[in-house]
């Protein structure tokens, strides 16, 4: 009897629609239902997105390509569009237009911005042919002057726009960090799923070598690998060989961690449970163990980022990295590194705030991840 | 009249701010505290044991608010009027001197309590230096263990000296049973046994000479023979001592054996409060009963168990009027969902918060 | 009780040996967790299996699961008529036996993958026996889901939504699905609070009366196993101290260790006395065991011969065996 009000009261609950979607919600539901409430993460992944998509698509956001020159306006500072000015209002931002003149004593090409004339800034403007993503022929790009030429970040000492550079550049670090993790992550995985795996003296082995690796320090090892690349190496051999070498030194971390969220799911009940059933060792690979932890690997994966794009940043700045004519964080940089710069054109450092923009955004989003891979951590109590 | 009364806790509410909302754990609980005397808590998870009394010391996490209508009093003697210490902060002076001092508190897990990198007697000789001036309040003044220390601390106003402090450690050691006390006390906690472990958490907390126990869950982790150990070992003391005990468990046997007053939690509230022998073998709460007949007995081997319906509501979803009533084999319709009962004392010093019985 | 024994287990030796750290490890001794335990359990039987925590229950479980490695001994499983020797099963052979042998877990929370709907969590053992289609696999499911007292509905759901006592439905509703002869409880009600684990222990009572299963039951609150057992056995320190019919052992305890068990279980009956017998120390170490009987160094009635001879495993009474050199003398 008291049986049957036990089943009649369990029936007898209303299941809200809410409930309901939350009981069959899967593991990526939840995490992306309690990632949602981190809102600084939250930033942190719009950041990184808008930087990815003007990235990705660099040759139609930036008006210019990397190396075309404007000789009319060499160290300019940078252009702001305006939708006013002594002249009165307009609708269409402008920017005054620009004379040159030569400096008498030292000979140097003098801007200054006249204001009586206005360039008015246009949309979908046609410009130098590319081809976007490298497949599709386009000569359209996002923004563009009717006469002349905007320099939203101004030009470097050969007059080549610094916002076009920068988001070429973001293209190329950016991808580099996703190469090198890639690289390091499927050394991880094949290591540290051996070791976890298997254990005993396989284990053993493999951790001392991690650690052998782990040890070595890391500056003068990029130094001497990068100083190794042939001078006749292409750029493209260059990037690909950087990817490599930040894979292979970045792989120990990942592999240990690799290693021992395997060891702590191995020891789970459930997993007992499969076995018990007679689920063969793919079986309990395949649906148990992968599925728990790839959410813990991708947070590693996002924290390990920031580490690969700075080495790239580092690299490339101390000049054994990328080599110009590529455009990097990092070569940016380098041309930002004389009194020069720091004294008349402090607008070569704006490439320097999307290296901390970047590693920042990566790095509060792998908190949230962190927070929000174990979505059963809260519901287990 | 209640000259034995030591602590006298009224209408205590504690919430909590979650990201699933805002949930109360402990709402509208009464009860009192009396010298000598041990007050049993039990219930299921949720029912909110643990929090009604870590707020007694005001070890609660952050996002923990002590609603300012609770009253929690402690009755000091020498002092006119009792000391209200819901509005005191957590690190106040008064609370910290309650709070190992006044107060000593066991948890379920003596391994989480103690400091591994200290010996066990290092904690014990920090607890009795940190708290001398507790241990020299007139309230210790009864206990025997360590009395000529105490004169010692009466005495002068320097601090106890580590020597001193020692000797009360082996004291104290020994004095719960752990045998070659001079040498256990240089080991370190990872270094006992579960049960010595537990005995060597109650010398901590009794080297303060506290008048009152707060035992949570002190015998859940141990094995039968060592429980039984434990609990007479806590009965002892107890006599000798005159401390009371707030114990804290899910195990209404254990309940049964070593308390004098018995408090039954369910979702944050006391449902059912009375005499041991008066609440075990004439429960009134459908709750209760629910909870007696559930459990396994010797004495009934061949019946059936009888099971309370449903599930414990999570704490997000406290049920409206009655808490009980969505599991409840006796549900008044109407009433029930609607009203919360009122505490009704069916005979003197028996409380029951439920509708049949106004 | 006197059926065919379904499971007969004889001397069974379970060790585990303790490396020593370095590359190349060596073993510098053994844990004897089991160290020759023997049984046998009729068809429709429970036996519980009571001891400190340490004494080798779970390892007995575990051993006849097929879960780890076992040292010496034999497991007679007379599944279908012929008695199948359970430690000579290998690979695929030992896969397909598992059908008849499952474990019920102690902790609802741990053993059921938490990103697997409760339909792939029941199904998994048929899935992994190839039972069929996956209609037919999903019509055996919504049966036995019907037996554990699970709605359809339930099924489409993951472990999060489900309490504790639900949960360790669908664990039962997992072990059943092959319909197994027999089922290895450990501890799997003790994580569960006190009104959810009455409904468990009656649901595991009804599916014994219903699909005449057996069980091996492991607990270490002594009530529990007393409701559900039909004999109980008291494990120490990798040895069983005393084997007998529940309420022979419950009542008439001979062996000194089962009778300071049975005196320090707290009850809530208030009339009846509560006297724990006192044991000295702790228990020992079970990777070296002390001599003779293993009890000694707790015993109250501890004699030389007890520290110098091993006693004999004996049978009493009917049914009622006990290892202690004084049975006779204390009794």
């Amino acid at each position: 009897m008291a049986q049957d009000a036990a089943t009649q009261i369990n029936t007898e609950q209303t299941v809200s629609e809410k409930d309901l979607r939350y009981y069959t919600a899967s593991q990526w539901q939840l995490v992306w239902w309690r990632f949602r409430r981190h809102k600084l993460a939250m930033l942190g992944a719009v950041v990184l997105l808008i930087m990815a998509i003007l990235g990705a698509f660099a040759h139609f956001f930036a008006p210019y390509s990397v190396t075309a020159r404007n000789g009319e306006y060499i160290m300019g500072a940078p252009q702001i569009p305006k939708f006013w000015d002594a002249n009165g209002v307009s609708l269409r931002p402008f920017v005054h237009g620009i004379t040159t003149k030569r400096d008498p004593v030292t000979l140097r090409k003098i801007a200054t911005a006249d204001p009586d004339t206005r360039r008015y800034v246009h949309f979908f403007v046609e410009g130098e042919p590319y081809k976007l993503l490298g497949l599709i022929p386009m000569n359209i790009h996002l923004f563009g002057l009717d006469e002349g030429k905007l320099h939203l970040f101004g030009t470097d000492e050969l007059g080549r726009d610094l916002f076009s550079r920068t988001l070429f550049a973001t293209a190329t670090s950016l991808s580099i960090g996703v190469l090198g993790v890639l690289v390091a992550f499927v050394l991880a995985l094949i290591i540290g799923g051996v070791a976890g795996y298997f254990g005993g003296p396989i284990d053993y082995v493999i951790q001392r070598l991690t650690e052998i690796v782990r040890v070595i320090p890391v500056i003068p090892l990029y130094m001497g690998l990068a100083a190794a690349f042939p001078k006749e190496w292409s750029n493209i051999q260059v990037y690909f060989a950087m990817t490599m070498i930040f894979g292979l030194i970045g792989w120990p971390t990942l592999a240990r961690r690799t290693r021992s969220h395997l060891l702590g799911q191995r020891g789970e009940d459930y997993v007992l449970a499969a076995e018990l059933s007679g689920a063969s060792a793919s079986r309990v690979i395949t649906k148990h163990l992968l599925p728990s932890f790839t959410s813990y690997i991708i947070v590693d994966l996002v924290i390990s980022f920031p580490y690969m794009i700075l080495s790239e940043t580092a690299l490339s700045f101390i000049g054994l990295g990328l080599r110009p004519p590529s455009v990097s964080w990092g070569i940016m940089l380098q041309d930002a590194q004389n009194i020069r710069a720091i004294e008349q054109a402090p607008w070569f450092f704006i490439p320097a705030g999307f290296v901390v923009l970047a590693v920042l955004a990566f790095t509060i989003l792998g908190d949230g991840l962190r927070d929000a891979a174990d979505p059963y951590s809260v519901s287990s109590h | 009249m209640d000259n034995d009364l030591l602590i006298d806790v009224k209408n205590l509410r504690v919430s909590f701010h979650t990201d699933e909302g805002f949930i109360t754990p402990v709402d509208g609980v009464n009860y009192q505290v009396r010298r000598g005397k041990t007050l049993g808590i039990v219930g299921e998870s949720g029912s909110g044991k643990s929090v009604s009394t870590r707020a007694l010391t005001k070890l609660l996490p952050k996002n923990a608010v002590i609603e300012p209508t609770s009253q929690i009093l402690f009755y000091q003697n020498g002092a006119a009027q009792p000391l209200n210490i819901t509005p005191l902060s957590p690190n106040s002076k008064e609370i910290r001197a309650i709070r190992g001092g006044q107060v000593g508190m066991i948890f379920q897990e003596p391994m989480a309590s103690f400091s591994p990198v200290y010996t066990v007697g290092n904690q014990i000789i920090e607890a009795v230096r940190q708290h001398r001036h507790a241990a020299a309040s007139p309230l210790a003044a009864t206990a025997t263990i360590g009395s000529q220390i105490d004169e010692s601390i009466r005495a002068g106003n320097k601090k106890m000296s580590k020597l001193e402090a020692r000797d009360v450690a082996v004291d104290m050691l020994e004095r719960v049973g752990i045998g070659n006390a001079g040498l256990r006390v240089n080991q370190y906690p990872h270094e006992l046994s579960g049960g010595m472990r537990q005995r060597a958490m109650i010398a901590v907390a009794l080297s303060t000479h506290p008048s009152v126990l707060i035992a949570d869950e002190p015998t859940t982790a141990l094995d039968v023979t060592i429980q039984a150990q434990i609990l007479e070992l806590m009965r002892e003391l107890q006599a000798e001592l005159g401390m009371a005990i707030i114990f804290i468990t899910h195990d209404m046997g254990v309940i049964a054996q070593i308390a004098d007053e018995v408090a039954v939690m369910y979702l944050g509230a006391i449902v059912e409060r009375g005499p041991t022998r008066e609440l075990i073998e004439d429960a009134r709460h459908p709750y209760t009963r629910g909870l007696l007949a559930a459990i396994p007995s010797l004495d009934r081997l061949d019946t059936r168990l009888s099971s309370v319906p449903g599930d414990i509501p999570s704490p997000l979803e406290r049920p409206a009027g009655c808490l009980f009533h969505t599991r409840c084999p006796h549900r008044i319709d109407g009433t029930c969902e609607r009203f919360a009962p009122e505490r009704t004392e069916v005979v003197p010093n028996h409380f029951v918060r439920c509708h049949l019985y106004r | 009780m006197e059926t065919t024994p379904l499971i007969t287990v004889e001397d069974l030796r379970v060790h585990f040996p303790i490396y020593s750290k370095g590359l190349f490890r060596k073993v510098a001794g053994h844990v004897k967790a089991v160290d020759g335990v023997s049984f046998s359990l009729g068809r429709g039987e429970t036996l519980g299996l009571v001891g400190e925590s340490g004494s080798g229950k779970t390892t007995i479980g575990r051993a006849i699961l097929r879960a780890l490695d076992v040292t010496a001994g034999s497991i007679t499983f007379q599944a279908n008529g012929d008695p199948v020797d359970l430690l000579a099963l290998h690979g695929s052979n030992l896969k397909h036996f598992r059908r008849n042998m499952q474990l019920i877990f102690q902790d609802p929370y741990a053993s059921l993958n938490p990103r697997m709907t409760v339909r792939d969590i029941i199904a998994e053992p048929l899935e992994c026996l190839n039972a069929g289609s996956r209609q037919e696999i999903d019509e055996q499911i919504r049966a036995v889901a019907a037996t554990c007292k699970l709605n359809v509905e339930h099924l489409r759901r993951f472990p999060h939504a489900f309490s504790g006592g639900q949960r360790q439905r669908i664990c039962i509703a997992r072990a059943l699905s092959t319909h197994p002869k027999f089922l290895v409880c450990d501890e799997s009600v003790s994580a569960l609070d006190v009104s959810i684990q009455a409904e468990v222990i009656n649901l595991l009572m009804d599916l014994q009366q219903e699909l005449g299963l057996t069980y091996l039951f492991i607990a270490h609150d002594l009530s529990v196993v007393a409701h559900i057992s039909t004999q109980v056995a008291v494990l120490y320190v990798g040895r069983f101290t005393e084997l007998a019919p529940t309420k022979e052992l419950f009542f008439k305890p001979l062996h000194p260790y089962t009778k300071a068990l049975m005196s320090a279980v707290p009850t809530i009956d208030l009339d009846r006395e509560f006297n724990p017998l006192k044991l000295a120390g702790e228990i020992p170490n079970p990777a070296a065991p002390p001599p003779g009987c293993r009890f000694h160094t707790r015993c109250p009635y501890a004699k030389q011969i007890c520290i110098d001879e091993e006693p004999e495993w004996k049978q009493w009474r009917p049914h009622h065996y006990a290892a202690c050199h004084r049975v006779a003398e204390i009794n």
